[in-house]
């Protein structure tokens, strides 16, 4: 009797450690997760870095100090930023490193591939440039195992004619014209 | 049986049902449980929108789609205006 009491006693105890080695885990992912909110609003900052061509570092003084303002909390964080570019496309890269935690880190990815396909005249005489485009935008937060990619990016359609293809964009863009995406990133200038 | 052995016992019962109570209700977590949704949500949001009026918009659509949480909680989303940030609240109240 007293041996089935222990092995009952020892079941039990099992269990009891398993719920609250569980619990412990459940509660990391969740501390993991929580914050997600903040640290995009780290990428959109590098987004609008790019797009007003202001400084990441201005603009994170300023979100640090708005955010503290308005009792918003700001992860941590130093961050370095890579911009390229050639005759075929850009691309923008912004990386935030949590101060922390090794390894905790968000991107931002912006990226835009053109290829000039020709020159067209219209009636009334105006030239339009003709483009191929690829453009993209990839989010990545630590809370994602994965990346946010928009891909196709929208674009604004002010002085540029834009026709959505399988693969990306093709583009008629008038000389003197910027062609801007929604968040007025500059894509393409002629 | 001795009165040692049903101490034991009952004690590691209540011990075993606490962690279980614990684990379904997340009793002394719920608030970053419950908060994912909501905080997901603003991520999308800042994430995706351009200017003050679509962060309305997302704030709307995105109230009317969260189910009702036991948990009061906010999330911020940011609109850049020139240089400067502005702060919006995602969130719900129970």
């Amino acid at each position: 009797m007293r041996g089935q009491i222990a092995l009952l006693a020892v079941f039990i105890l099992s269990l009891a450690v398993l719920a609250y080695v569980y619990t412990l885990t459940s509660m990391r992912v969740k501390i993991v997760y929580h914050g997600e909110a903040e640290w995009m609003l780290l990428l959109s900052t590098a987004r609008h870095s790019l797009a007003s061509g202001i400084s990441l570092d201005v603009l994170m003084n300023r979100l640090k100090t708005v955010a503290a303002d308005n009792s918003v909390w700001i992860p941590p964080v130093w961050w370095s930023v890579e911009y390229s570019s050639n005759s075929t496309g850009w691309t923008y890269k912004a990386v935030f490193y949590n101060d922390t935690l090794p390894g905790f880190q968000a991107t931002f990815l912006a990226s835009a591939n053109y290829t000039l396909l020709g020159i067209e005249t219209d009636d009334l005489g105006n030239e339009w440039l003709i483009y191929n485009l690829t453009y993209l935008h990839r989010y990545k937060i630590p809370q994602y195992s994965y990346f946010i990619t928009i891909h196709p990016a929208p674009l604004n359609n002010t002085c540029a004619r834009v026709y959505k293809t399988s693969n990306g964009w093709s583009v008629k863009i008038t000389l003197n014209c910027s062609l801007t995406d929604k968040w007025n990133i500059t894509v393409i200038k002629t | 049986m001795r009165s040692i052995e049903v101490v034991l016992i009952g004690l590691i019962t209540a011990i075993t049902v606490a962690c279980a109570i614990t684990h379904i209700l997340y009793v002394p977590i719920a608030c970053p449980l419950c908060a994912r949704n909501t905080s997901t949500i603003a991520a999308w949001v800042t994430m995706m929108s351009s200017n003050i009026t679509e962060v309305r918009e997302y704030v709307l659509r995105s109230n009317a789609s969260i189910p009702p949480q036991p948990n009061e909680y906010t999330a911020p989303v940011v609109v850049w205006v020139n240089a400067t940030p502005v702060f919006y609240t995602v969130g719900w109240k129970p």
